[in-house]
């Protein structure tokens, strides 16, 4: 879906795919990613990364430990759509059972997180709560995987979780 | 073309995070790490996998999305200096040891299947095959022959009949002869045995397997029976995940039990012919052609499905 994304808004770049999302290759494409998944421990990501390499589309894929909610938002503004991953258990029962939930962030907002979730039929957006989505996205250390051109620079600014007090040599 | 973005990431400074990573990484991303153990030099850290996997209702097509939390099945060795993997279980040995995990809790469903079905394991047409010497002393109990410890002895029937003993349908009178029991009598009289000698002999072999499963199998190394076990097994280890008597194809029963005993002596033969007979013997009956279970059976089971570590994912709503 974001690769498809990506063609759409990157036509300039080297494709081999079609415009057309419809397209024959398109589905091929999906179809040969679909192998790589597990049903026993889920899509090992360095297999998806492997895969990108494999079908010479001109995007890149990292896995990345995001600081926080505000740092999906730059992404967002940025038109770079994340790939979060989250406990979607979690996040309606409070209790840890489902961490293999994955949804394409489209829109950061005060109040909401919005994606579009391929898990469900209705591939319209869908709106999480950012507080639950927040404790929910925590339980995987805030890891998203981001899909983009080559052509970008990605750099990482690696920012502590440490608080203020532990500077001051008040908290070990 | 070219655009310069940084981003803002979390470093990586506690062993959870690191290991979160590397199992999104490497196994994917149903992983995350169980408690982290300090060993020295090292964090050790033992992978927990939650499983989905869905059960069909064939006969509704309504389907369950259910999730296994397999506990420790895999380990990763973090280096304290700089968080790096040092060492870890191999892709493929994980996959086999969530395999192996899953078929086990499968099979926790046999025992307490064996003990629901109790008296049905008899009426299996292979069944005495291997329990003859318990079906042939009951008959002979009830029409009135008693044979002596050493007739007995000289057939090689003493084991099977100690058995009885123990279950308390037979017993040796002060003259060394074995005579049956008033519970053995009452079993006779039942609705089952209508006084018919057959029938209990064969429901008193059923319940001697109930009773001692485990003995018949792995010490006297009787297995007559055992086809019959897997494939209600087969059927009721779905069922339960399910939570109710589902209908299911006698494919999806075959492909359960390749599953459930991957590995176990490999009689692959003649599914079709087990079926039928699991069916005769009232351990699951045929509706249409579909298979279903029986609701004696799967009510004494449901007890089982609360110690089965799954639950029921959220989207199963939703389909």
């Amino acid at each position: 879906m974001v690769s498809m994304y990506w063609r759409r808004e990157k036509p300039l770049l080297d494709w081999k795919m079609a415009e057309d999302p419809n397209a024959p290759e398109w589905n091929e494409f999906y179809q040969q990613g679909c192998k790589y998944v597990s049903h026993l421990s889920g899509v090992p990501l360095r297999k998806i990364a492997s895969y990108l390499k494999s079908v010479q589309l001109p995007l890149a894929m990292k896995l990345v430990s995001l600081h926080g909610v505000y740092a999906l938002e730059s992404l967002t503004r940025a038109n770079i759509l994340p790939i979060v991953l989250f406990d979607f258990y979690f996040y309606h029962k409070g209790v840890p059972k489902n961490p293999s939930h994955a949804a394409i962030v489209m829109e950061v907002t005060a109040e909401n997180i919005l994606t579009v979730d391929p898990s469900f039929i209705n591939k319209e957006r869908t709106a999480y709560y950012r507080v639950e989505f927040e404790k929910s996205w925590k339980i995987l250390e805030n890891h998203a995987i981001v899909i983009y051109p080559k052509a970008y620079r990605l750099k990482e600014i690696e920012r502590t979780a440490k608080p203020l007090e532990s500077y001051m040599g008040v908290m070990p | 073309m070219s655009l310069k973005l940084s981003i803002y990431t979390k470093k990586i400074t506690d062993p959870r995070t690191a290991a979160v990573r590397i199992l999104l990484w490497r196994y994917g991303t149903g992983c995350l790490p169980g408690r982290i153990a300090d060993l020295g030099d090292t964090w050790h850290v033992p992978i927990d996998v939650y499983m989905p996997t869905s059960v069909w209702n064939e006969e509704s097509s309504q389907e369950k999305l259910l999730t296994y939390h397999l506990e420790d099945v895999g380990s990763l060795e973090l280096a304290k200096r700089n968080l790096r993997m040092v060492e870890a279980t191999h892709l493929g040995a994980l996959h086999k040891n969530i395999r192996l995990r899953r078929a086990e809790y499968k099979r926790s469903v046999e025992s307490d299947l064996v003990k629901a079905a109790k008296h049905r394991w008899g009426f299996g047409r292979r069944t005495l095959q291997h329990m003859e010497p318990a079906f042939r002393t009951v008959s002979n109990l009830l029409r009135e022959i008693h044979p002596s410890r050493e007739e007995l002895s000289a057939m090689n029937y003493l084991q099977q009949v100690q058995l009885l003993i123990d279950i308390g349908y037979a017993q040796f009178t002060e003259e060394g002869k074995l005579d049956a029991t008033p519970k053995l009598l009452d079993l006779r009289r039942t609705d089952l045995c209508k006084n018919d000698i057959e029938l209990t002999a064969k429901a008193c072999v059923g319940v001697l397997i109930s009773q001692f499963y485990d003995h018949l199998t792995a010490d006297l190394r009787l297995n007559s029976f055992v086809p019959y076990v897997r494939t209600g097994t087969a059927y009721y280890g779905d069922s339960l995940d399910y939570g109710e008597n589902i209908s299911i194809t006698r494919d999806k029963i075959k492909k359960n039990l390749l599953e459930f005993y991957a590995g176990a002596p490999k009689v692959r033969f003649g599914f079709d012919v087990t079926i039928d007979e699991t069916v005769n013997a009232g351990i699951v009956h045929k509706k249409g052609r579909f298979i279903s279970g029986d609701e004696e059976i799967f009510e004494a089971l449901l007890e089982a499905r609360k110690s089965l570590p799954i639950t029921e994912d959220l989207l199963s709503q939703e389909i």
